[in-house]
């Protein structure tokens, strides 16, 4: 074996131990929520929240690639075997198989996993729904402008109130989270607002030795979506992602497997319902309204309201927690490119985002390359199965959790739908490519501001 | 996504420095000063970003970028440097670890024309299943060329092979970061894709006839010989 190899347990009281060589290790602490949006969580709705909190944390900490120089060949993959204790461990017992395809389909890494019980838990009396009736409609939502801009669209339809779950990592994203849903209630859409705690507490390590790829992060938000489904009783929950988006189709042949996140993925959606099905006596299911939707289409749903969108919603990858100002872009990840893309695509508004359009070591005219080759490829496979040829986990497009489409229905309506994403790249390349300025030399740039003798010079 | 930066792109910045600040009389201790600074800054990139079998080509990743970049734009191209990137690289992995199981797949896949259809979806999964359960970096690849050729009606070995060729050659020298992939449009990089390909098929063939081949020795076949009207390098004047 030479993957980088790792034990784990979580305790009852939630703390995560790393297991090595026979001793316990300390890695952090979390603290799982009794209620969401002042329901009391079932104890089967509060371990699915407790485990994908769990597994997200021991993703966090499990580095990659820590076998040394010699191991480089396997630069990726981890061997992960946990043990999680839980209400209801006959239930994980029999979720295992499913759960650990779903890991390993979004991490490409090999887990082992194992549920012992914690004993029961201490569950308050349950408080009456705040609204005095269950919401319309579940949906997650994270503050990005693809939930926002479907939640304004799905808003305007909806008899009822929409209750938005959002997973919280920090103060400053729940201060952006919270102006989105405000700004939101202003435009007139009936939505409650449901944030869920996801940190992890007194971990000793860094936010820079941390694991930063995350690839389970997607388990937890869904665990969270049909949990509150489950408390709040509604069928199923929606997550507003665009196909583009959902399928996420590897930018160059360089992207790997799990390289390209695999987070809202047809086959993760199918996978979490099975798991979801296992687990709740309820068994909510998630749904993606907007599977067949390009982004830049998601955008023109949102109409009018776009633009004060678009002040609120946060799309970069650099995230918002150290940033004068948090709603300011870089503008040339693939992200901010994918929101410039959309928002030209739906040629609703100037664009009043700040974006900085300035090179960094991370960010810069590679991501705008990508953009242009991926816009080719996906004009020289146009069908479907050519599609599948590019990228063979699209063709796990027709398990989308859709409600009325067919099988042919949908593989026409991926081809098509990647057929106008390339012509959104193309149209925005074209018409509104961003300029990159040159750099400023490092040194240059400190000699200017450090240069004591100038005036001698 | 991995971030691969080319050593390449960094040690010829470092020469631009040093001919900057030579061009500017900076003392030589400050030069050294800044050099060792940047070169320091330089290998903790690596060590941070890359940590793949494919950061250990990166140097050789250059020169087959330029060869490549060469025969794109109108000369000829050298396949010597692409050969010696597949070889670094299968050295370095220690072969392909899953191949044989894939080949496996495959051969009973084509053993059995009349369910091709129907056994179309579970002998991708098979062959997801083999490489996930070795999980190396190149088992990673080989998952998507083989899948992605056998969904596309290439059902042989040799063109799951092929294909693996191609992805790694790719990914070492046309995708990284700093390299070829911002300098050509992408009509080059199909030309590039093509320029490669019977290298990826040579491969291919050693492959299929040795399943746990562990080296290649691809360059020796494109090493230029020394002939008599020929350099110490082996190039005719």
């Amino acid at each position: 074996m030479s993957a980088t190899q790792y034990s784990f347990s979580v305790n009852d009281r939630g703390v995560i131990s790393s297991i090595v060589h026979g001793s316990d290790r300390f890695c952090g602490r979390l603290t799982t929520p009794g209620s969401v949006w002042g329901v009391t969580l079932t104890n089967s709705e509060w371990d699915l929240i407790h485990v994908a909190r769990s597994l997200l944390s021991i993703d966090r900490v499990a580095r990659r690639n820590q076998t040394g120089a010699r191991r480089q060949h396997d630069a990726w993959k981890r061997e992960l075997s946990v043990e999680i204790a839980v209400c209801c461990p006959e239930r994980w017992t029999a979720a295992t198989p499913i759960l650990i395809e779903l890991l390993e389909f979004m991490t490409d890494d090999l887990w082992e996993l194992s549920f012992i019980s914690n004993g029961g838990r201490s569950i308050q009396q349950p408080l009456p729904i705040p609204s005095g009736r269950p919401p319309a409609e579940v949906a997650l939502f994270s503050g990005g402008l693809d939930s926002a801009a479907g939640l304004l669209a799905r808003g305007a339809h909806s008899t009822g109130t929409i209750l938005a779950v959002t997973a919280v990592g920090n103060q400053i994203r729940r201060d952006n989270q919270r102006r989105a849903i405000e700004r939101l209630r202003a435009q007139g859409v009936a939505c409650s607002w449901a944030p869920i705690d996801s940190s992890l507490r007194e971990c000793p390590l860094g936010r820079k030795q941390k694991e930063i790829t995350q690839r389970s992060r997607g388990l937890l938000f869904l665990a969270m979506g049909a949990a509150t489904a489950s408390a709040v009783r509604v069928d199923n929950f929606q997550i507003y992602e665009s196909g583009v988006g959902c399928i996420n189709v590897p930018f160059c042949r360089a992207q790997v497997g799990a390289q390209a996140t695999k987070a809202m993925h047809p086959r993760t959606l199918n996978l979490f319902n099975k798991v979801s099905a296992t687990v709740l006596p309820s068994s909510p299911q998630v749904r993606a309204p907007f599977f067949l939707h390009t982004k830049g289409e998601l955008c023109s749903a949102a109409r009018d309201g776009l633009h004060e969108l678009l002040r609120v919603a946060s799309s970069c990858d650099e995230g918002d927690g150290h940033k004068k100002n948090a709603m300011e872009h870089c503008g040339l990840c693939t992200s901010c490119i994918f929101r410039r893309i959309s928002v030209h695509a739906a040629d609703a508004c100037q664009d009043p985002t700040v974006y900085r359009d300035t090179a960094s070591k991370n960010h810069g005219e590679y991501e705008l390359s990508l953009f242009e080759g991926l816009a080719a490829e996906l004009r020289a496979h146009p069908s479907f199965q050519e599609l599948v040829s590019l990228d063979p986990d699209v063709r796990f497009a027709v398990d989308a959790p859709m409600t009325t489409s067919t099988t042919e229905d949908l593989r026409t309506g991926v081809a098509d739908l990647f057929q106008r994403y390339a012509g959104e790249i193309e149209s925005f390349l074209s018409r509104s490519r961003p300029t990159i300025p040159a750099p400023v030399h490092r040194l240059q740039a400190r000699r200017t501001t450090n240069d004591l003798f100038s005036a001698a010079r | 996504m991995p971030t691969l930066r080319p050593r390449a792109t960094l040690r010829t910045q470092l020469l631009c420095e040093i001919h900057r600040l030579c061009a500017n009389n900076v003392t030589r201790h400050g030069m050294e000063w800044r050099i060792k600074v940047d070169i320091v800054k330089t290998e903790r990139t690596l060590s941070a970003v890359d940590r793949d079998v494919f950061s250990k080509v990166s140097r050789l990743g250059r020169d087959a970028g330029q060869a490549i970049m060469f025969g794109v734009t109108g000369g000829d191209f050298d396949p010597f440097p692409c050969a010696k990137v597949i070889d670094k690289v299968m050295l370095y992995a220690g072969g392909v670890p899953s191949w044989p199981r894939v080949k496996q797949v495959l051969d009973a896949f084509r053993a059995e024309p009349l369910f091709a259809a129907a056994k179309l979806e579970q002998t991708a999964q098979a062959i997801d299943a083999a490489c996930r359960s070795e999980g190396g970096d190149l088992d990673n690849v080989l998952r998507q060329a083989a899948i992605g050729s056998l969904l596309a009606g290439h059902t042989t070995p040799e063109a799951a092979a092929s294909r693996f060729f191609l992805d790694v050659v790719d990914r070492a020298v046309l995708s990284p970061r700093g390299g070829c992939f911002e300098r050509m449009s992408v009509e080059q990089r199909r030309m590039a894709r093509e320029m490669v390909r019977p290298l990826s098929e040579e491969a291919a063939r050693l492959l299929t006839r040795n399943p746990n081949l562990k080296q290649t020795m691809l360059a020796r076949r494109y090493r230029p010989s020394i002939e008599a009207d020929s350099n110490l390098l082996g190039l005719k004047p």
